[in-house]
């Protein structure tokens, strides 16, 4: 039994029967985090005290014929911006170094832990969750597990990487114009993006709070399904989908990136019996106008601070923040009304298609080095254009699945599966239907070295 | 570090602004500013400008 290999839902049963304990699968993960941490930097730290404390707890409640939760003994991590009882919250910033440590947790890590899920640690991020690369000036940038060269993607890099190691089956991340879609992305996750409001925020180090949501990032459709509904307080559901009407997203989603993502919508379509394609044409304006409200909003976040703490930011993001309290709000206004628009728009899609389908990201991980990625045939930034399929996206508060395409020998590409609010379930259904069609599913990594725990 | 490109259109003239804006903002030297927040000024009225285009198209008037 080694626990890189096991889900989520194996750890849980294996504690829950006997057959391993909550301690044990805890050192493993430790061991494995030690192992793959430095070459990684997913972890900024490691709670293993605690964790050992908590696991022994869960494993005294079995002992006792207690009732523990479905996710007994499962290890998870956080990004660096969920409150952890005494803990400080970074948020990835440095100059957050001297704030008090959280004095409980936030909800979402309460329900985590009240399942049974062992808290292991803090995942990096960029400062603040403004970027899609995790490129931090004070935590150094986080590394793909598939190649230790290329970026794992951003804001919650920390997260999927963690996840993508098998360092642990679970983490959690948070997603205001992309953060756990496009790490996921790159490195082969699901992760979701539930309802806008759907999860609770309270104890989130905000970014955008119009647009954040947190989100769970595994490596099967089972642990994220199971971890959404702990997260979310519900249960499955008697009975699920299994026939839907798909289109794929046009234009915009087609143009610009690499053409195995192209390929990767059409065997989706494929697969469920054909679908047409549904252009929204303002998708190029809702990006820009995501863009700017994510400027605005997110410097005004921050304009206090910024008055005594400026240079203790990273710079990439102090400079983007104090653009954004500069941009006047009529432009915010034009904004509002491109959106207003774009989510009527897309409202129509999903009157009459229950899923929306669309690359999540418009390139694979690009290098470290060279921090750039083509688009249109030019090259741009990666840090600010990763999230050109997310972004538009994001402003209509639906729920999005990033999948990961089966690409045997490749780098990681994601799919998003778009459908109405409040109806994830649905999602986690079209992604089972998918990987039992093998053409969606986590890959093994180079990294996953975790030893067998019995 | 080459300063970034004055952003050219009917805009320009509140590009000039929002600069004066940061100077005003005091939040950061200006100096400092001018490499940076100049090149993020000048992305934002890229994006803005791809807003007002989409809001004429629509027959909505720009602010």
């Amino acid at each position: 039994m080694t626990t890189d290999t096991m889900t989520a839902l194996e750890i849980g049963a294996a504690v829950q029967a006997g057959r391993a304990s909550a301690l044990d699968i805890t050192e493993a993960a430790l061991e494995a985090i030690r192992e793959n941490n430095q070459a990684l930097n997913a972890f900024t730290l490691v709670a293993d005290t605690s964790a050992r404390a908590f696991a022994s707890e869960i494993d005294s409640r079995i002992a006792k014929g207690l009732k523990v939760g479905p996710l007994a003994g499962v290890p998870f991590a956080a990004k660096d911006l969920f409150d952890i009882q005494d803990e400080i919250t970074m948020a990835g910033a440095k100059l957050r170094g001297s704030e008090p440590m959280a004095t409980r947790d936030a909800s979402s890590i309460a329900r985590m832990k009240a399942a049974g899920a062992v808290y292991l640690g803090r995942l990096n991020m960029d400062e603040f969750a403004y970027g899609f690369a995790t490129v931090n000036a004070h935590f150094g940038t986080t590394h793909n597990p598939y190649d230790v060269d290329r970026l794992a993607g951003g804001s919650s890099g920390g997260s999927a990487a963690a996840a993508a190691a098998g360092l642990v089956p679970i983490t959690l991340g948070s997603d205001t114009n992309g953060s756990v879609r496009v790490p996921a992305s790159l490195c082969g996750l699901f992760g979701l993006r539930p309802t806008h409001g759907s999860l609770p925020m309270d104890g989130v180090f905000p970014f955008v709070e119009q647009l954040d949501t947190i989100g769970p990032f595994t490596r099967t459709v089972e642990d994220l399904a199971t971890s959404f509904r702990v997260l979310a307080n519900t249960s499955a559901p008697k009975q699920t989908k299994r026939s839907f009407k798909v289109a794929r997203l046009g234009g915009w989603f087609r143009r610009n990136g690499d053409p195995d993502g192209n390929d990767g919508v059409d065997a989706i379509a494929a697969s469920f019996g054909g679908a047409p394609l549904v252009e929204l044409p303002l998708t190029e304006a809702a990006r820009s106008a995501a863009f700017l409200i994510t400027s605005k909003y997110g410097g005004l976040l921050h304009q206090e601070t910024l008055r005594s703490k400026a240079m203790e930011y990273d710079p990439a993001v102090r400079d983007r923040l104090i653009a954004g309290i500069a941009l006047s709000d009529s432009k915010v206004a034009d904004a509002k009304l491109i959106i207003e628009q774009y989510n009527k728009d897309l409202q129509s899609a999903l009157a009459e298609f229950d899923l929306l389908l669309a690359p999540t990201t418009p390139s694979t991980a690009p290098r470290i080095a060279e921090g750039m990625i083509e688009v249109d045939g030019k090259l741009v930034s990666a840090r600010a254009n990763l999230g050109l399929y997310t972004q538009p996206l994001s402003v209509s508060g639906v729920p999005i699945l990033s999948v990961p395409l089966k690409r045997p020998g490749k780098l990681p590409l994601g799919i998003q599966l778009i459908t109405n609010k409040g109806q994830e379930e649905d999602l986690f259904s079209a992604a089972e239907l998918l990987v039992e069609a093998g053409i969606v599913g986590f890959s093994a990594t180079a990294t996953q070295k975790i030893e067998a725990v019995s | 570090m080459a300063r970034p490109s004055a952003p050219e259109s009917q805009s320009s003239d509140s590009f000039a602004a929002e600069l004066a804006k940061v100077d005003a903002l005091g939040l950061i030297d200006t100096a400092e500013r001018s490499a940076g927040v100049e090149t993020n000024l000048v992305l934002l009225k890229h994006h803005f400008d791809i807003v007002a285009k989409a809001l004429a198209e629509l027959g909505r008037t720009a602010k």
